[in-house]
């Protein structure tokens, strides 16, 4: 049953996965192309010395991506799903509705785990092709809150779309924007190095309240 | 037979708005149950709550014995549900989606849904997004038949269709479902397709239940009564007798449960003049109007 599932939503956002891998990858190709060109027109030690000096973070662009990947994943899995109440059709399939949540949540975060792998892996090679290796350790600290308020997004879209009584959304809303903006807020390298086991408390504790979503949603507006 | 469907007392409000208040009625296994009732008297919410998406604010709902906003999944195995507006997966062809649900059914049978689907104009990689109200209509129903439930809960079937489609469902499920002994719960705002159709039905009005009985004694025992009369601005309540009633010029009709001596006795007992006492015969929609009002 979960491999059927899986399958319906694999038809449902295939193209928006492959449309946000893509764009993942390009806007890394394009990090690596003008840290290439900064290297052939400075030279590399004052680039890199500056670097260091002022903690610039030379794949910033990356955040946004991160950030905007797990939103617009929820909204193509999900808006489907609340648009002409089609959840109660899946509700309705002979699995318990935790179990169904939780299954086709699971997909969400597996495809986003998967691209962000292949952006890290990518992130790797340019700072190893480029960079000394203390780059490379600062990279995966600095981006790891990125990846994990990325998860807390998509739960939140799912929370708020699932949700069926709009004050409750609208407060969702509030709070999403409250506690994801503490993912992105740090600059410099490896800003949340010692608070992202919190963070990642934080991420568990967010995708549990998708299920009081779904409580809600099959309970009814009253 | 036992009761697939056993609803007692139950009561339902939108925030302060009543829905209705002691809704009570059995649907036994095999029979094919009509909850009839205008626009807005709460069909739907009967349907949500009955399929566990809407806790009621008081009273009992038991599906095959199991309270429905609790139903197991080998339950909810069992029954086939038509959501308003025959909503299903609309990015998926009709192979995907049968491919789909097909996995979740043990007693799954394709047969009966290909067999549809073969009457209908598309191809196999059409989208139901692409599809006309009726063709969706179709992949909608051709997917409760091969879920093969024992019960099927349909939520104004008729919904967007022409007569055609209406006639082709109807057939359909007269053919797969009628035959086969399952139990139907229908409701429709189309009333004349289902006249040969319900054994049972219940008729909602706004906050209240009109009335609940087997749909031959309904049409055997509810009456349509005309005269004349040369009263001016007759004036008649809605009472035991008069159901429900409308006068136009010096015509006026009444609607009653009652036999015609007795409606005769009880305008006499009004004191009010009449000529040309007689009954008409009614429809099942005509009967509907007739207990439910036109507005």
């Amino acid at each position: 049953m979960f491999k059927s599932l899986m399958y319906k939503e694999w038809l449902k956002i295939k193209w928006i996965v492959v449309g946000l891998a893509l764009i993942n990858v390009l806007v890394i190709l394009n990090i690596y192309l003008d840290l290439s060109n900064t290297f052939k027109e400075l030279a590399a030690n004052s680039v890199v010395g500056q670097f260091q000096a002022y903690e610039i973070v030379f794949y910033y662009d990356i955040k946004n991506i991160i950030l905007v990947t797990g939103l617009l994943l929820g909204v193509f899995q999900f808006f489907p799903e609340i648009s002409q109440s089609r959840l109660k059709l899946t509700f309705h399939l002979p699995v318990k509705e935790n179990k169904l949540m939780l299954q086709m949540t699971s997909v969400g975060v597996f495809i986003l785990l998967l691209i962000f792998i292949i952006d890290a892996f990518l992130l790797s090679i340019v700072c190893i092709k480029l960079l000394p290796k203390e780059f490379f350790d600062s990279m995966l600290m600095t981006t790891l809150p990125w990846y994990v308020g990325s998860i807390v997004t998509y739960c939140w879209v799912i929370i708020i779309f699932v949700e069926p009584n709009w004050t409750k959304r609208i407060i969702s809303i509030f709070l999403a924007l409250g506690i994801i903006s503490l993912f992105y807020a740090g600059s410099g390298f490896s800003a949340y190095s010692n608070s992202i086991f919190y963070f990642i408390l934080l991420a568990v504790f967010c995708s549990a309240i998708i299920f009081l979503s779904a409580y809600n949603f099959k309970r009814g507006i009253c | 037979m036992g009761n697939v469907v056993e609803i007692k007392d139950l009561t339902h409000y939108y925030g302060k708005k009543l829905v209705y208040e002691n809704l009570s009625f059995n649907i036994k296994e095999g029979s094919i149950f009509g909850l009839l009732g205008k626009n807005g008297t709460g069909k739907t919410t009967t349907i949500n709550i009955l399929n566990g998406f809407l806790r009621p604010k008081s009273g009992k709902c038991l599906m095959f014995g199991e309270d429905s906003y609790n139903l197991s999944p080998a339950t909810k195995a069992r029954v086939g549900f038509l959501i308003e507006g025959h909503i299903q997966y609309s990015n998926m062809n009709i192979i995907q989606i049968e491919k789909f649900y097909s996995a979740f059914y043990p007693k799954w049978k394709k047969e009966p849904y290909y067999e549809l689907m073969s009457k209908l104009a598309v191809t196999q990689d059409q989208k139901l997004s692409k599809m006309s109200c009726g063709q969706r209509s179709q992949v909608a129903l051709g997917l409760i038949l091969a879920q093969d439930p024992d019960l099927l809960i349909l939520d104004d079937y008729s919904m967007g269709l022409d007569a055609g489609y209406r006639r082709l469902f109807i057939d359909y499920l007269t053919e797969y479902a009628k035959a086969e002994k399952k139990t139907i719960f229908i409701t429709s705002h189309i009333i004349q397709d289902l006249e040969n159709f319900l054994d049972d039905c219940v008729i909602l009005d706004y906050k209240s239940v009109l009335m609940t009985m087997p749909i031959k004694e309904f049409m055997s025992t509810f009456k349509q009564f005309k005269f004349e009369t040369s009263v001016k601005d007759l004036k008649l309540e809605k009472d035991d007798v008069v159901k429900s009633y409308e006068i136009i010029k010096n015509k006026a009709v009444i609607f009653t449960f009652e036999q015609q001596p007795n409606v005769a006795s009880y305008l006499n007992s009004k004191g009010i003049d009449f000529n040309d006492l007689h009954q008409v015969p009614m429809s099942l929609e005509d009967a509907f109007i007739g207990i439910t009002g036109k507005y």
